[in-house]
């Protein structure tokens, strides 16, 4: 349970100042929020819009984590110990606002939205190449879930495995949620033209 | 460094080392994608694919303004602040380096002593013991002291301990009426005992949790980590002792003496943590595994024996990633996928199912 240096096992920073803050060290507490709070406060408001709600969840987010410090699991990697915790609270109280609505499943009903920068480049540039708007039409199209995995996987570089248990879900339903993802891409052969675009 | 050679465009699109150059992360001194591509020059087409997938997947950051991320982290350490708690100021360079040294000591401090509260006044009263010494805790939370061999003892409120007016002598010997964990300085030399009404703890040097209300109908001691050994009667165990009077708990293992029929049993503590196992036996993630190598991870990763009928259950796999359910929830979801279910006896696992096809 505790990581004792003598003991030989790798302590990473992030351990550390996870026993530390569970220990009740406030140096430790303000520290994580200065890593975390920037990275979680991006990821919510893919969720929701509204920055201000955002930004609510995640006082009453970490204000409740101090609370519960003692009774914390260990974790091997606080950022994505994080971002699941975070993700569940703010599915959760999106739901609650919706509470006159019945919802089934409250994964269908989640939103995630990501900008690419080559929409805004597109958009900005008043980019008129056909297969240009073609490749921003096909982003468009990206499914919620894709969205997200392409956001953890390439913004915030995790590995599957986290992803998978931020998301709930199968480890092999994150690998193939990007795979399928790049390779409707990849299918794009104008891609290259538009790389060029930018070399 | 040639297995790029082999690598698709999606294994490019997803190695970090090939992002951080298609996005410039990379030093300007940094020539290795410069070189490989003119080694390689069959792959251009590829590396190209590859390029405009990244670019096309950049997500564009949300604008965040650092002093608004100040605010409200000056507003949550604000409102999660108590009377006793130092305040928040932002740092200096100088400040921050010392401040992350002096995390890192009290961390490894903290590690060891995990405390729910500042060291008691009674501290100073315990240094050296000439008469027996009463502690008693009538306040709302638990209290933190230590004794004069470095051991610390968090007594929880109602409860009282008293420390032997030759503690440390030839033996350490306490008297608990109430609850308190245990985290014992190791004296090979001199036990440490703990009594409380019929039963008595002795460790040499570990850390645990005794539960012992006069008002409760049975004693219980949960096993942290090392090991520990508890018996009937008052006095030290005596060879004519029966099996049944003495038991050994190894951590989170928990022995409950059951005060009517004076009964000692072996069970396991309600929250098994995890060890300080190596990091490897830490992870749960299972992919088409034999159920064995599952159970014999967590046997590692809790330190709890699990037992099964290795035969019947041998063609049976699990598939999924385990990571802060508990132990109990963790046998749940494996038990589920074939069918089987598990009870604890005798501290110890005992996992029952048919067996897969």
């Amino acid at each position: 349970m505790a990581l004792l240096v003598s003991d030989k096992i790798l302590v990473s920073e992030e351990e550390i100042l996870w026993q530390a803050f569970k220990a009740g060290d406030r140096n430790a507490f303000s520290q994580l929020l200065k890593t975390y709070y920037p990275i979680l406060l991006s990821y919510g408001v893919r969720f929701q819009q509204e920055k201000d709600y955002v930004k609510d969840c995640l006082h009453d987010f970490f204000v409740e984590l101090w609370n519960r410090r003692e009774n914390l699991d260990d974790v091997q990697c606080l950022k994505a110990y994080l971002l699941q915790s975070f993700r569940r609270r703010i599915l959760r109280e999106k739901s609650k606002d919706k509470w006159f609505r019945e919802i089934a499943d409250l994964d269908q009903e989640y939103c995630f939205e990501v900008q690419f920068n080559i929409e805004t480049y597109l958009i900005e540039n008043e980019v008129k190449h056909e297969h240009l708007q073609k490749l921003h039409a096909y982003l468009k199209k990206l499914s919620k879930r894709e969205q997200e995995v392409i956001y953890l996987r390439f913004y915030e570089e995790l590995d599957y495995a986290k992803i998978a248990d931020i998301m709930s879900i199968k480890n092999h339903s994150a690998v193939n949620l990007v795979h399928e993802a790049l390779k409707h891409l990849r299918n794009h052969w104008f891609l290259v033209v538009f790389a060029s675009l930018f070399n | 460094m040639d297995h790029y050679s082999q690598f698709t465009v999606e294994d490019f699109v997803q190695d970090i080392y090939f992002r951080n150059w298609v996005l410039d992360k990379l030093s300007s001194e940094d020539k290795f994608w410069e070189n490989w591509l003119s080694a390689h020059p069959g792959k251009y087409e590829l590396i190209e694919q590859a390029k405009a997938i990244i670019i096309a997947l950049e997500i564009k950051g949300i604008p965040i303004d650092p002093d608004e991320i100040s605010e409200e982290i000056d507003k949550i350490l604000a409102d999660t602040s108590s009377g006793r708690v130092i305040p928040f100021y932002r740092r200096s360079g100088f400040q921050m380096v010392a401040s992350i040294a002096l995390l890192i000591g009290l961390s490894i401090v903290f590690l060891r002593n995990y405390q729910p509260q500042l060291l008691s006044a009674f501290t100073e009263n315990l240094v050296k013991n000439t008469k027996e010494e009463k502690v008693v805790n009538d306040t709302n939370r638990p209290m933190q002291m230590q004794l004069s061999d470095g051991t610390s003892v968090t007594l929880e409120k109602n409860s009282v301990l008293r420390i032997s007016k030759d503690f440390g002598n030839i033996q350490r010997e306490v008297f608990l009426s109430g609850e308190a964990f245990f985290k014992v300085s190791r004296d090979p030399e001199r036990p440490f005992l703990v009594h409380t009404g019929k039963l008595t703890t002795k460790v040499l040097g570990t850390s645990f949790r005794i539960k012992a209300y006069d008002s409760d109908k049975n004693i219980s001691v949960s096993v942290r980590t090392g090991k520990v050994t508890v018996f009937k009667g008052t006095e030290k165990p005596e060879p004519t002792r029966t099996f049944s009077d003495e038991i050994i708990l190894l951590p989170n293992q928990r022995g409950v003496f059951e005060k009517e029929q004076e009964k000692l049993v072996k069970t396991l503590v309600d929250q098994p943590v995890l060890l300080n196992t190596p990091v490897k036996f830490q992870h749960f993630e299972f992919e088409e595994t034999p159920v064995g190598v599952v159970f014999n991870t967590l046997e590692k990763s809790y330190g709890v024996k699990i037992n099964y009928d290795a035969e019947q259950l041998n063609r049976c796999t699990f598939t999924a990633s385990l990571r802060e359910e508990s132990l109990y929830e963790k046998l749940d979801i494996i038990c589920e996928t074939m069918q089987a279910h598990y009870e604890i006896a005798d501290g110890q696992i005992m996992i029952y199912g048919k067996g897969c096809n």
